[in-house]
């Protein structure tokens, strides 16, 4: 790089007379401001380079936010507000007072989330039927990726279908400590024989995961194995655990 | 429904850069996509002028940028703008890949392709689309043959309209240094496009 000599320019009045003055309209202080800089030939080639480059330039811009009039633009906003409308009509998008059909991306959010959940899942169950093999888009905090339509990346979880839900339900089953248990009168409700399995595992799907205030083990689903009675645990420590239910006598809790 | 409220937020230029940058300060990945959305075009613009032909480069250099600011957000500094903090990462991630191109020996290919820098075309006249077209990459053969330091106060203050001080804040030197390398690469790119105004030659 040469050097260059440390000069004080007034670039800005320069610039300004480049932009606004050709060489025979500038008066004589005018000239005596660019001439230590220009002659009158790099004058007029500096000139010409400024007002070039802003048209290019300002064209570029104008590409990168190319918009239509507004009257143009009007038919395609009412469409939108229409199709709008009819999505939260027909229910594929919901408002923010329904939070438990939301995604979101903030933990304190989710927490919260999972707060107002629990405490309603006793009382409301989910309007939305999740079907096996449907997948479901779940938010991540990992750093965004950039580009064009998908910011946040979506993980895709798949809900199980039943006869993989039973083989895991069975394995969790052969995993299972015989020694601990949990009393069955604490307002556990004594699941019905006549429920269908397929119905108590479609609606544990539905009820998937509700996690606790810290410090309270919560009983996900019951289930009868060899004519005991299990009760799946959710532990303050965030983990499954199956337990066998007890009787108010102290006794595992069998069908017969 | 907050993304589309934020999308037209952005739209309608209603929320600024510095309420999105506490946002993404927050990990609120939805106000970190409407600052890529706002200010990817004119950061591309810029790389592409100052790599011009590197197309992959480019969108690396501009990934990067944006990921720098994703992962640490704390160090903008909200009494300065976020495009003058945008460009300062961009501006140093683009001096130190031209420092790796020089020590390898790799010198950009002259020849501009103007499409990448102008895709697309607006309703200007044929003619006029044209002599654009004929000045773009006259310009860009002519902003090669200068020093990347020229190159980069002259993209910055005439493609990105910043004013010398914003200049000065990105490139962290003083005002006198921005002004002084304005004036030589005008100098020198009005002489090197000399043959784009055959009326001054006569003169």
């Amino acid at each position: 790089m040469e050097q260059e000599p440390n000069i004080q320019i007034p670039w800005e009045s320069i610039e300004h007379l480049l932009k606004t003055h050709d060489w025979n309209s500038l008066n004589p202080e005018q000239r005596e401001t660019i001439l230590p800089f220009f002659n009158e030939i790099e004058y007029a080639q500096a000139r010409q380079l400024l007002i070039q480059s802003e048209a290019l330039f300002s064209e570029e811009r104008s590409i990168q936010v190319a918009k239509k009039p507004f009257l143009r633009r009007l038919p395609y906003g009412i469409a939108a507000a229409a199709a709008l409308a009819l999505l939260i009509s027909l229910g594929y998008l919901t408002l923010p007072n329904q939070p438990q059909q939301l995604a979101y991306s903030k933990s304190e959010d989710r927490t919260q989330l999972e707060r107002s959940t629990n405490m309603s899942s006793n009382e409301n169950s989910h309007s939305e039927q999740i079907k096996p093999g449907i997948p479901i888009p779940v938010q991540e905090e990992s750093a965004p990726q950039l580009g064009e339509s998908n910011l946040k990346p979506k993980r895709e979880v798949v809900v199980v279908s039943n006869s993989e839900l039973e083989e895991i339900q069975e394995a969790e089953m052969d995993a299972l400590p015989s020694s601990a248990g949990v009393a069955y009168d604490q307002g556990i409700p004594e699941p019905t024989q006549t429920e269908s399995i397929s119905s108590r595992k479609s609606r544990r799907a539905e009820e998937s995961s509700p996690a606790l205030p810290k410090g309270i083990p919560m009983v996900r689903d019951s289930i009868w194995k060899n004519d005991t009675l299990w009760l799946l645990i959710k532990t303050p420590a965030g983990k499954d655990s199956l337990l066998p239910a007890f009787n108010s006598k102290g006794k595992v809790w069998t069908r017969r | 429904m907050k993304v589309i409220s934020m999308w037209w937020s952005n739209k309608t230029g209603q929320v600024d850069d510095a309420e999105l940058m506490a946002g993404v300060l927050k990990r609120d990945a939805d106000d970190f996509r409407c600052l890529y959305d706002r200010h990817k075009q004119s950061l591309m613009s810029f790389l592409l002028r100052m790599h011009p032909g590197e197309s992959e480069l480019v969108q690396d250099l501009a990934q990067e940028t944006f990921a720098r600011i994703w992962e640490k957000p704390q160090l903008f500094n909200p009494e300065y703008k976020f495009k003058t903090w945008l460009f300062t990462i961009a501006a140093n991630l683009s001096k130190s890949e031209w420092r790796k191109m020089q020590v390898r020996g790799k010198v950009h290919s002259p020849g501009l392709k103007a499409e990448e820098v102008k895709k697309g075309s607006l309703d200007t006249a044929p003619d006029v689309q044209t002599d654009l077209n004929l000045f773009s990459q006259s310009l860009q053969e002519a902003l090669l043959k200068l020093d990347e330091s020229h190159r980069n106060v002259f993209l910055l203050r005439y493609q990105q309209e910043f004013s010398i001080k914003e200049i000065s804040e990105v490139l962290e030197v003083p005002e006198g240094t921005v002004k002084s390398r304005l004036f030589y690469a005008v100098k020198k790119l009005g002489g090197m496009l000399n043959h784009l105004q055959p009326i001054y030659q006569s003169m």
